[in-house]
C-alpha cells in the first residue's frame, strides 16, 4: 500500500472511530449495555 | 528503537502484570462469591480476557461484539474502540498484552520436535469471526464464540466448576453440576486440543483461530506502529527464525499476522517506526 493511500485511510479511519466512540458514549448508551453477566460459562 | 532492552523479558512482564493480573484482580470474589459487575465491566480491554472470570474486572471486545450480535444492536463504541486502538497499535495488544499469547509462548518453549503451520490455516480466524462471533449469535441469539472459547474454559469454566462454591444469596451452588452438559465437554476438548497443539507450534491459537486477532489484522497495513526493512538486508532468515509467529519480516513486513512484538529488531536491517508515513 502506498504511503497516500495509508494516510487517507488512517485519517478517515481515525475519524470515523472517535465520532464511532463519540456517539457511542452519547446516544447509544454502549457503556450501560456492556455490563455483561457471566453465563457464558 | 529498543535495541538495547531485552525485549522478550519486558514482554512477559508486560503480559504478566498488565493482562494477566491487573485485568484479573478481583480478589473480594473470595467472599462475594459472584463475578465483578460495577462500572469498569462496562469497558473492554484490547486483548481476550474472559468477562466470567472469577477474578475479571473489565470485559472481553469479542464477548462483547458477540453480545451485541446476540442482541442485534449496533456496538458503536465497540467498533470505535477497535478503529483507534486498531489504527494506532495494529497487533500489538496481542504480542504485548495478550495473557493467552503468553500461554502459547511459554508453552513452545517446551523441548520436543515443532512444526510450522499450514499457511492456508491462517484464514481460520476469519472465518470463526464471521460465522461464531458475528453470524450464528446474530441468527440464534446464543453466544456460540465464549461457549467453544478455549481461554473462556481455562480461566472461567474450569475455576467456576472446580470452585462452585455456595451462593450467599440463595444458599445454594452457584454453579448447578447436573446443567453442565455437550458444550462444556467440547470446550475442554478445544482447550486440550490447543494445549497440547502450543507445545508443537508457535502461536496456533493466535494465528489460527483468534477472532480479536482477526480484527486487529486489518488495521496491521496502515497502524502507526510498523517496520521497516533496510535496503541492506540479505534475506539471512532470522528473523523468520526469532519470529513468534513464524513470519518472515524481510519478505513480508507489516503482515496482517505481526504482533508487534518488536523480536525481529534484533536484526540490524530491521527497525520499528511509529509514524502515518
Amino acid at each position: 500500500m502506498n504511503k497516500k493511500w495509508r494516510t487517507i485511510f488512517f485519517y478517515v479511519g481515525l475519524t470515523i472511530g472517535i465520532l464511532l466512540i463519540i456517539a457511542g458514549i452519547v446516544i447509544g448508551k454502549d457503556l450501560a449495555n456492556m455490563r455483561l453477566e457471566g453465563s457464558d460459562l | 528503537m529498543f535495541k538495547k532492552l531485552d525485549l522478550p523479558f519486558y514482554r512477559r512482564l508486560s503480559q504478566t502484570i498488565f493482562g494477566l493480573l491487573l485485568t484479573n484482580s478481583y480478589i473480594q470474589v473470595i467472599t462475594t462469591k459472584s463475578i465483578y459487575s460495577g462500572p469498569l465491566k462496562g469497558f473492554c480491554i484490547p486483548f481476550l480476557n474472559c468477562h466470567a472470570c472469577p477474578f475479571a474486572v473489565f470485559s472481553c471486545p469479542i464477548g462483547m461484539l458477540q453480545y451485541y450480535a446476540a442482541t442485534q444492536q449496533l456496538p458503536l463504541f465497540l467498533f470505535g474502540f477497535f478503529i483507534v486502538i486498531g489504527l494506532i497499535v495494529g497487533r500489538a495488544a496481542c504480542g504485548w498484552l495478550c495473557p493467552f499469547g503468553l500461554i502459547q509462548d511459554i508453552m513452545f518453549k517446551i523441548k520436543t520436535r515443532k512444526f510450522r503451520i499450514p499457511g492456508f490455516l491462517n484464514y481460520g480466524k476469519y472465518v470463526i469471526l464471521i460465522v461464531f462471533v458475528i453470524i450464528l449469535p446474530l441468527l440464534t441469539h446464543i453466544h456460540w464464540f465464549s461457549r467453544l472459547c478455549p481461554y473462556g474454559a481455562l480461566i472461567a469454566g474450569i475455576p467456576w466448576v472446580l470452585w462452585n462454591p455456595i451462593d450467599p444469596d440463595f444458599e445454594a451452588p452457584v454453579i448447578d453440576l447436573e446443567t453442565i452438559g455437550f458444550m462444556y465437554v467440547l470446550k475442554i476438548g478445544i482447550l486440550v486440543f490447543f494445549l497440547v497443539w502450543f507445545i508443537y507450534a508457535k502461536r496456533p491459537f493466535c494465528r489460527v483461530a483468534c477472532p480479536l486477532g482477526a480484527i486487529w489484522a486489518v488495521f496491521n497495513k496502515i497502524s502507526l506502529l510498523r517496520f521497516k526493512v533496510k535496503e541492506s538486508c540479505v534475506s539471512c532468515q532470522q528473523c523468520d527464525e526469532i519470529c513468534p509467529m513464524e513470519l518472515p519480516t524481510y519478505d513480508k513486513v507489516d503482515s496482517e499476522n505481526c504482533i508487534k512484538c518488536f523480536d525481529c529488531t534484533s536484526c540490524k536491517h530491521i527497525s520499528a517506526k511509529f509514524s502515518i508515513r
